[in-house]
Formats: C-alpha cells, sequence, structure tokens
C-alpha cells in the first residue's frame, strides 16, 4: 500500500498528575504529546510510525469530525497498546513500531488532531517518550514504493566510547555485590522464630478498644 | 488502659510501640545487616481534628481509620541496611496524618482550553469489565485520599467508592501507581495496616498487587527479607525454582599433574616441537593437552 506524509506540528510533552505537584517527589508517569495538522484539512489517518524510548502503555486519541454540523469531539481510537511486556525490563524499550488503521478502535476519518498517551508504570526509568513520529494518510496507487526515512539513512554507529561513560565503577559494583552476597549468606545462616503479634489487649481484638478517650 | 493512660512514662512507649507494629521492630532487629530501626512516634489525633476532617471533606471516616488516628495521628517507620562500610536506607513504613490526608486531584497547572486532563485517561466504554472490582474514576464520582506516597513511587489512596457525601461503608484501599494506574490492595484500612507490616516496608512492595509486579531490584531485597505472610503468585514460583549453587572447591579445583618418569623422554621432543603453538592458547593446558595427544601415536 502507498502512504503520504502528512506534515504535522508535535507538541512539547505535558505531564500528568494528582495531587500537590510541589510536595510531590516522584517523577510522573503520564506523558502527553499532541499533535496538530495545521496546513492540512481533516483528513483519513492511514499509519502512524515512531520510535520507542521505554513508554509502556500507548493510548491515542483523535479529534474527529463527525459530520459536517457538529463540532469536532475526541475519540479513544487505541487504549492501553502494549510497547513493553515489562515494564520492568529493556525489552521493547527503544523498537520501531507502526500502527495501522486496522488497529485502532474506531473510524480514522476526518482527524484534526491528534493525542499520544504515553504511560510508564516503573520507576526505574527516568524519563521515557517518543521519538520519529511520522503520520501517514492513503496516497494515490503508483508501484513506486518509498522506504521510511529511518531504512534509507541508516543511523551512523555509535562509539564504543560512548557506552563507557554511562556505566559505573566496575569496581565498586564487584565490591557491592560481594557485600550482598555476604549478607545473604548472613540471613541463610539465621533464623527468625519470632511472629507478628496481634492488636491484643485483654484478649479483645476489636478495633474499638484501642481508641483512648 | 486506664493504668497506661494514667502513667505515660517513657517505659510505658515501648510497649505501646510494640503492639502498634505487631511486633515487627524486634524481628527487624534480630535481622543480619539490619540497622537503624527508627519510629518516629507521634501523639494521639484529638477527636475534633477527626470531627473537623470529617466536615471539611464532607466523608465519613471509617471505623478503623479513626481508632488509628486516636492512637496514633500518622505513623512512620524507618530502616536501614549495614553493607560494610555503607548504610542504606531500605524500608519504609508511612501513614499520612489528618492534615495530610488530602484530596486528590488533577494539578491545575495547565488551564488552556483544550489541553490534557485526566478524563483523557478515562472513558465511559470501559465500564464493561464485570468481574474486576471498579476502578476508581478522577471525577466526582470517587473521593481519593493520599495515605501514602511510597517515596515517589506512587501513591496508596483511601477511596470512597461513591460521590459526596461518602460513606464510611463504601471505602477501599487501592494503590495508584506512576503511569496513574489503579490495582485494588485491600477493603478495609485493617487489613491495609496489616499489609504494610508483614511486608516490612520494602521497596516499592505495593507493586507487588500490579500486574507487572516488583523490579528487579526490589526482587532482591524482597529475597533476602521475605515478608513473613506472601501469598502472591510471583515469589512462590520463583522460590520452587531450581536455585544453582556454587561450590568453591569445585570450580576452583587444582590440576594435579601425572608424573610417568617412563614417558619423559619421548614427551620431551613433543613438547619442544609444540613450543611455538603455545602462546596462541593457555600455555600450561595446552602443554598438557599435547603432551596427552602425542601419548597415543607413540603407543601405535
Amino acid at each position: 500500500m502507498s502512504r503520504v506524509l502528512v506534515p504535522c506540528h508535535v507538541k512539547g510533552s505535558v505531564a500528568l498528575q494528582v495531587g500537590d505537584v510541589r510536595t510531590s517527589q516522584g517523577r510522573p508517569g503520564v506523558l502527553v504529546i499532541d499533535v496538530t495538522f495545521p496546513s492540512v484539512a481533516p483528513f483519513e489517518l492511514q499509519e502512524i510510525t515512531f520510535k520507542n524510548y521505554y513508554t509502556a502503555f500507548l493510548s491515542i486519541r483523535v479529534r474527529q469530525y463527525t459530520s459536517a454540523h457538529t463540532p469536532a469531539k475526541w475519540v479513544t481510537c487505541l487504549r492501553d497498546y502494549c510497547l513493553m511486556p515489562d515494564p520492568h525490563s529493556e525489552e521493547g524499550a527503544q523498537e520501531y513500531v507502526s500502527l495501522f488503521k486496522h488497529q485502532m478502535l474506531c473510524d480514522m476519518a476526518r482527524i484534526s488532531e491528534l493525542r499520544l498517551i504515553l504511560r510508564q508504570p516503573s520507576p526505574l526509568w527516568l524519563s521515557f517518550t517518543v521519538e520519529e513520529l511520522q503520520i501517514y494518510q492513503q496516497g494515490p496507487k503508483s508501484p513506486s514504493v518509498t522506504f521510511p526515512k529511518w531504512l534509507s539513512h541508516p543511523v551512523p554507529c555509535e562509539q564504543p566510547a560512548l557506552l563507557r561513560e554511562g556505566l559505573p565503577d566496575p569496581s565498586r559494583v564487584s565490591s557491592e555485590v560481594q557485600q550482598m552476597w555476604a549478607l545473604t549468606e548472613m540471613i541463610r545462616a539465621s533464623h527468625t522464630s519470632a511472629r507478628i503479634g496481634r492488636f491484643d489487649v485483654d484478649g479483645c481484638y476489636d478495633l474499638n478498644l484501642l481508641s483512648y478517650t | 488502659m486506664e493504668e497506661e493512660a494514667s502513667s505515660p512514662g517513657l517505659g510505658c512507649s515501648k510497649p505501646h510501640l510494640e503492639k502498634l507494629t505487631l511486633g515487627i521492630t524486634r524481628i527487624l532487629e534480630s535481622s543480619p545487616g539490619v540497622t537503624e530501626v527508627t519510629i518516629i512516634e507521634k501523639p494521639p489525633a484529638e477527636r475534633h481534628m477527626i470531627s473537623s476532617w470529617e466536615q471539611k471533606n464532607n466523608c465519613v471516616m471509617p471505623e478503623d481509620v479513626k481508632n488509628f488516628y486516636l492512637m496514633t495521628n500518622g505513623f512512620h517507620m524507618t530502616w536501614s541496611v549495614k553493607l560494610d562500610e555503607h548504610i542504606i536506607p531500605l524500608g519504609s513504613m508511612a501513614i499520612n496524618s489528618i492534615s495530610k490526608l488530602t484530596q486528590l486531584t488533577q494539578s491545575s497547572m495547565y488551564s488552556l482550553p483544550n489541553a490534557p486532563t485526566l478524563a483523557d485517561l478515562e472513558d465511559d466504554t470501559h465500564e464493561a469489565s464485570d468481574d474486576q472490582p471498579e476502578k476508581p474514576h478522577f471525577d466526582s464520582r470517587s473521593v481519593i485520599f493520599e495515605l501514602d506516597s511510597c517515596n515517589g513511587s506512587g501513591k496508596v489512596c483511601l477511596v470512597y467508592k461513591s460521590g459526596k457525601p461518602a460513606l464510611a461503608e463504601d471505602t477501599e484501599i487501592w494503590f495508584l501507581d506512576r503511569a496513574l494506574y489503579w490495582h485494588f490492595l485491600t477493603d478495609t484500612f485493617t487489613a491495609y495496616y496489616r499489609l504494610l507490616i508483614t511486608h516490612l516496608g520494602l521497596p516499592q512492595w505495593q507493586y507487588a498487587f500490579t500486574s507487572y509486579g516488583i523490579s528487579p531490584q526490589a526482587k532482591q531485597w524482597f529475597s533476602m527479607y521475605k515478608p513473613i505472610t506472601y501469598n502472591t503468585n510471583l515469589l512462590t514460583e520463583e522460590t520452587d525454582s531450581f536455585v544453582n549453587k556454587l561450590d568453591p572447591s569445585k570450580v576452583f579445583k587444582s590440576k594435579n599433574k601425572i608424573v610417568i618418569p617412563k614417558k619423559k623422554g619421548p614427551v620431551q621432543p613433543a613438547g619442544g616441537q609444540k613450543g611455538p603453538s603455545g602462546p596462541s592458547g593457555p600455555s600450561t593446558s595446552s602443554t598438557s593437552k599435547s603432551s596427552s595427544g602425542s601419548g597415543n601415536p607413540t603407543r601405535k
């Protein structure tokens, strides 16, 4: 099938959080990226491609014109699409993803805006996003097939020197692993026989008696 | 009861904390490597504080939550692990005090029209799941209060399933992870309190109640200080799995070279012949292998 790249404007990501952000100590686990199409009339979406960067689940909402007279409304076309099978491990963390029209929950006609909701529940990762986001619509039926951008221009090989900068000191890691092993042996050797107590006041387990008046 | 109330001396506070934590401090202090077990003792809350909270939020506090606050206004217990020279803070059990039992709403940093909101995260068409308990909502259908901020890994929430005025019997304890997914924990605060104590406040223990489980780093600590009552299938399968045991005597077994005086004569010229090829591999092993290899043609 042929497709045509739709010119779009990808806005900056917006973090969604609950509670008081000033006192909140955690990093946000929900990012929303809005995609607008300023120079394009409402179109029928054919394909979405992007490169994942540690996003675990993806939801997509589209702003869609149902008819010529009613205003556009938001519809969910993809719900909790799994990009990383295990959010705590690296599988699928940096893969190239293509989403097609038939995978969507709703009709993809007359699209005016796109909203990508990225979610990463694991607290391990410092940041997560999607990169190289491209939107396609149905193109004219011609036999010529154009390769996607990342396939036409292969990324130059990364220098192995860059990898060393992010790695911790090997001797320190080795020392800490040995200490962990020694601690494991200590725990294995000792067995605690103590048991967890109860809320026991005069033999009664009623919590009401624990209120001191 | 009256004697304890009349004489709140220093000696009486220790058995009080012992009962409050179900004796978990004794278990922790007797565990290897555990150090700095600290309980931040807080005074009981006044009854009018609870009444003020209920009037302000238009919610009836459950009886067990009320009785807990009448014992102590909030709870915070931490413990660390000593690894040779370093002390790593590991365990943390916390329950917010009444003043910090605030209702969770969306952070109103973005007031632009058409901006993303929490309503984008839920859809009305998703209500079709019958077997699962209905998840809380961020709008007025649910009233959510934060019990614990889990050091930034998520939030343990006291959830009133119906809107205001909220009744005490509608409450449940849910875990809201970083990605704002809901995971059911317990029906009552008492059951959650016991879960909190039995899990020793290990990092990210609430993730054991999610579909993705705990992270490999947290799993390491769980394996060392495994909670006493653990019903999750996650670690049960792991304990059944085969564990490789390292035998140092077998791994670092020293090689004994058999010296045969009769074969010394033919071995020497053979070793001399293969001397130049020695540097390609381990010299000692290649020498011994070549000597044994050359022995066979000699016999033939």
